[in-house]
């Protein structure tokens, strides 16, 4: 049991030291050690400083950083008397230091297996290079000249240095072989395993009957340096990707459990083993593991990790609030409603914890590419090779395989795949993530760019900018009219009812502070205008300790607002929440004019009103308004612009009303005939496929068909989940130029597949000629195969890097 | 003659890169460069066990 302290408690890590914890976050056979991924370890001195943590004698832990991968490696040694023994202790260290350590589960982070993996690769390799190097040697000195016994000794000498080779270094082509031979599917590792085996027995023969060709010297070369390639991408994939999935996975398993009702009073608990209605109480920067309602008085929650929208908003006592949500400001409580695979964050990271996003399919892209020029070669050969049976079996058998080994798509091979996998890098460093390799290729076809408005071009939240009291122009809104706003708004998800709820939520800590509210007022005609509030005071609470109101007959009408009756000692009044007339709008700007010439954009500009019914005349009548404002995206023209220049298409698509849509296209200088409004999910997608190819940047569900029809869809931050899924980019950073930067990183890495690929394709081209004619000797064939090769890895590499 | 001893050195060195491969030498290959520039040689606590 333990009390709430509060900024301490972010250092809070005696979970770790749980055997509920330690279960899942050990292995069972090495119970003292825990690995811990740690951000932000850059230089010597970090590795100093949180290895110096095992200095302390106390601690009794061995502590090692890994800094390639971000990881630190903590064994308890324990032994002595007055250690510790403790994981949290070592853990609260790290984060004393500066250092975020999220423990890893054993199968996440690279344990024993995928040590044991790294060392088995570079083995091979290894072996791979000595065994290549040594008969090449051996090979030349035959080529310059060597004949006799002598040659025929180091022609055997070759034949046991390739064993090594053909058993053990191919391993992995035959393997990949036999799984596509499964799959029916044509891989690049067929004509490698078929190359390596049938070069031997044909080199094997040729040296038993001391005549003929010998290729042990180029096709041990050329596996090692495909072998090289994928290593380099795997370790690429590695490093860059991986980090991807410990995202959030940590946060999501640990909760503080409520004993009783108090909220001072509580243990910590494996989230999953947690029931529906247990209270949980989650800090200050902390992840909400559960789906659950709130019970505290209000949250300011942060939905990033669930739709990538950074921005703060509020929720209220009794909303129910998802797994996956951060909290910004004070500590929350939360009833339980279900827990792990039961939400669908939980569902989301079990999903990415599998598949997609760490496996980024780039070998998929460039093997499907290079089917068919493997189907030609195979059955060439395979043609040749029965057609020329008849008049030479031995050059037929020789010619054949020697355009097996040379004309194999060696740029398809391994140059692609490093090309995209430089790109994807660079990407993840605009903070794209991209769900496939083909994206890069995707988009460079793209004709037609589709922007949505709401939350794409326009930067993130809606922000109320101004208060206006028109049953009293003098003052600002009264506390009840507040209060209405927020008692009826609470029920809603939309946009409007976030931005309300922040609005007030930060007024009243700044009118506590009483220094950002000013009265204006002009030509004899008062109002007060209350100025946005740009931070959120943690003390802002007290507002919403006052009584709820009461409110019956809650209900929201989607697309119009909320209404509500409300029992006040005057009787039953009913009240709601909806959007301005365009004539209200005209009578309050004209109010509002008078102060401010920069008006109204009704693009970005919209206005809600406190509406009383009136049952006499039987009609709303408005009692306060707020303005609202959508900050357009800075990069939003620029990027339209540079679309535009590059010869596509760039319309703006919305389901908002034509004439706001037209205006925010005026606004970007878009021809009217690109502008669409009032678009539902399905006008969108099929506007979307008539002009395929097409890429659609949205974020809302009503994007969601079209992001998956669109030939590149692209979700921005602040898109719900079901535009995440639906896209095969996500955005991580708002901002919509990251598109153009990735238009450019595509036209590279296109530019550098199609320089390996035409390198390939001559020297294939050539290559082939020359082994059907009978050109091709074991020397050539040894020259020219790690020539190529070893062209298209240096042109991968320097193209790719920078 | 030189042969075999050419034979038995490229053996040595692939079977002395195996063994440190197999004893973790390659498993991160960017730490100890940093670690050694610390000035006090430190702990155990920086080294693998072997």
């Amino acid at each position: 049991m333990k009390t709430i302290s509060s900024p301490a408690s972010s250092v809070d890590f005696s979970f770790l030291d749980l055997p509920s914890f330690r279960q899942v976050y050990t292995d069972a056979r090495t119970p003292s050690k825990m690995r811990f991924y740690v951000r932000g370890m850059k230089c010597a001195k970090c590795v100093k400083k949180v290895e110096d943590i095992a200095m302390l004698d106390t601690l009794g832990a061995r502590v090692q950083v890994f800094l390639g991968e971000s990881l630190v490696e903590v064994t308890l040694i324990g032994g002595a008397s007055g250690t510790q023994n403790s994981f949290a202790e070592v853990a609260k260290k790290i984060k004393e230091l500066g250092y975020d350590p999220i423990p890893l589960e054993p199968h996440l982070g690279s344990q024993d297996e995928a040590i044991k993996e790294d060392r088995a690769d570079i083995i091979r390799l290894a072996v791979m290079a000595a065994c290549a190097g040594n008969i090449m040697t051996f090979a030349f000195a035959i080529y310059f000249g060597l004949s006799g016994v002598a040659a025929d000794i180091f022609n055997w000498i070759c034949f046991v240095l390739y064993l090594p080779v053909l058993f053990y270094g191919a391993l992995p082509f035959y393997q990949g072989f036999w799984r596509s031979i499964r799959q029916k599917e044509m891989s690049i590792d067929g004509p490698m395993a078929v190359a390596s085996v049938a070069g031997f027995v044909f080199s094997f023969i040729n040296l038993v009957r001391g005549q003929g060709s010998i290729y042990f010297d180029s096709l041990s070369g050329f596996l090692f340096l495909i072998l090289v390639s994928r290593y380099v991408q795997k370790r690429l994939q590695k490093k860059f990707l991986v980090p991807v999935s410990h995202f959030g996975a940590f946060e999501m398993n640990k909760a503080r459990k409520i004993f009783a009702t108090e909220a001072t009073d509580w243990s910590w608990s494996l989230s999953q083993d947690l029931s529906a209605g247990d209270q949980i109480l989650v800090l200050k920067n902390e992840v909400i593991p559960v789906d659950g309602w709130v019970v505290s008085d209000f949250g300011v929650l942060s939905l990033a990790y669930l739709t990538g929208e950074s921005k703060p908003q509020v929720f209220q006592k009794g909303m129910k609030v998802k797994a996956g949500t951060q909290v910004l400001e004070n500590d929350v409580v939360l009833r339980v409603e279900a827990t792990g695979l039961g939400t669908q964050f939980g569902r989301l990271l079990e999903g990415l914890k599998r598949s997609s996003l760490t496996r980024v399919k780039v070998q998929d892209v460039s093997d499907r590419a290079s089917q068919w020029l493997l189907w030609i070669v195979f059955s060439l050969a395979f043609v040749f090779l029965i057609g020329y049976w008849s008049i030479n079996p031995v050059a037929a058998v020789e010619r054949s395989l020697a355009l097996l080994i040379l004309a194999c798509p060696c740029a398809m091979a391994f140059g692609t795949p490093l090309a995209l996998a430089f790109s994807l890098k660079k990407a993840i460093r605009l903070g794209l993530i991209l769900k496939s390799g083909d994206v890069f290729e995707k988009i460079l076809q793209v004709e037609n760019v589709f922007f949505d408005k709401t939350g794409t071009l326009t930067e993130g939240s809606l922000q109320v900018v101004r208060t206006i009291n028109l049953q009293d122009k003098n003052a600002n809104l009264s506390q009840l009219q507040k209060q209405l706003f927020l008692a009826l708004e609470k029920i809603s998800y939309h946009p409007i009812a976030f931005a309300i709820r922040k609005y007030f939520t930060d007024s009243a800590a700044s009118s506590a502070n009483a220094n950002n509210n000013t009265n204006i007022s002009a030509d004899g005609q008062s109002l007060s205008v209350t100025t946005m509030a740009t931070s959120v005071d943690s003390s802002c609470n007290s507002e919403f300790e006052e009584q709820e109101l009461p409110l019956t007959d809650h209900y929201e009408k989607n697309g119009v607002g909320v209404f509500a009756t409300f029992s006040s000692q005057q009787g039953f009044q009913k009240y709601g929440v909806q959007a301005l007339a365009s004539n209200e709008i005209a009578v309050v700007n004209q109010v509002i004019g008078a102060q401010n010439s920069s008006g109204f954009n009704e693009s970005r500009h919209k206005m809600v009103g406190l509406y009383l019914w009136n049952s006499d005349s039987e009609a709303w009548a408005l009692q306060a308004a707020l303005q609202l404002e959508l900050p357009l995206d800075p990069s939003a023209k620029a990027t339209v612009q540079a679309f535009q220049k590059m010869g596509k298409n760039v319309y703006l698509v919305s389901g908002d009303e034509n004439r706001l849509v037209r205006s925010l296209g005026d606004e970007l200088g878009l021809d009217a005939s690109h502008v669409f409004g009032e678009m539902n999910v399905e006008q969108k997608s099929v506007m979307v496929q008539s002009k395929a190819p097409a890429m659609m940047v949205g974020d809302g569900v009503n994007d969601a068909l079209a992001l998956r029809q669109a030939h590149v869809g692209v979700a921005v931050v602040g898109g719900v989940e079901l535009a995440l899924e639906n896209a095969s980019v996500f955005m991580t950073q708002s901002g919509v130029g990251a598109l153009i930067q990735l238009y450019q990183i595509s036209q590279q890495a296109h530019r550098l597949i199609r320089r390996n690929l035409t390198i390939s394709l001559i020297y294939n081209l050539i290559g082939g000629t020359l082994a059907l004619m009978g050109f091709v000797n074991p020397f050539v064939a040894a020259v020219l195969m790690p020539i190529s090769s070893g062209f298209i890895l240096l042109s991968s590499w320097f193209g790719g890097r920078d | 003659m030189m042969i075999p001893i050419a034979l038995i050195f490229a053996g040595a060195f692939v079977g002395a890169f195996v063994w440190a491969a197999r004893s973790g030498q390659f498993d991160d290959v960017e730490t100890p460069a940093h670690r050694m520039l610390n000035e006090n040689e430190t702990m155990s606590s920086g080294r693998k066990e072997k």
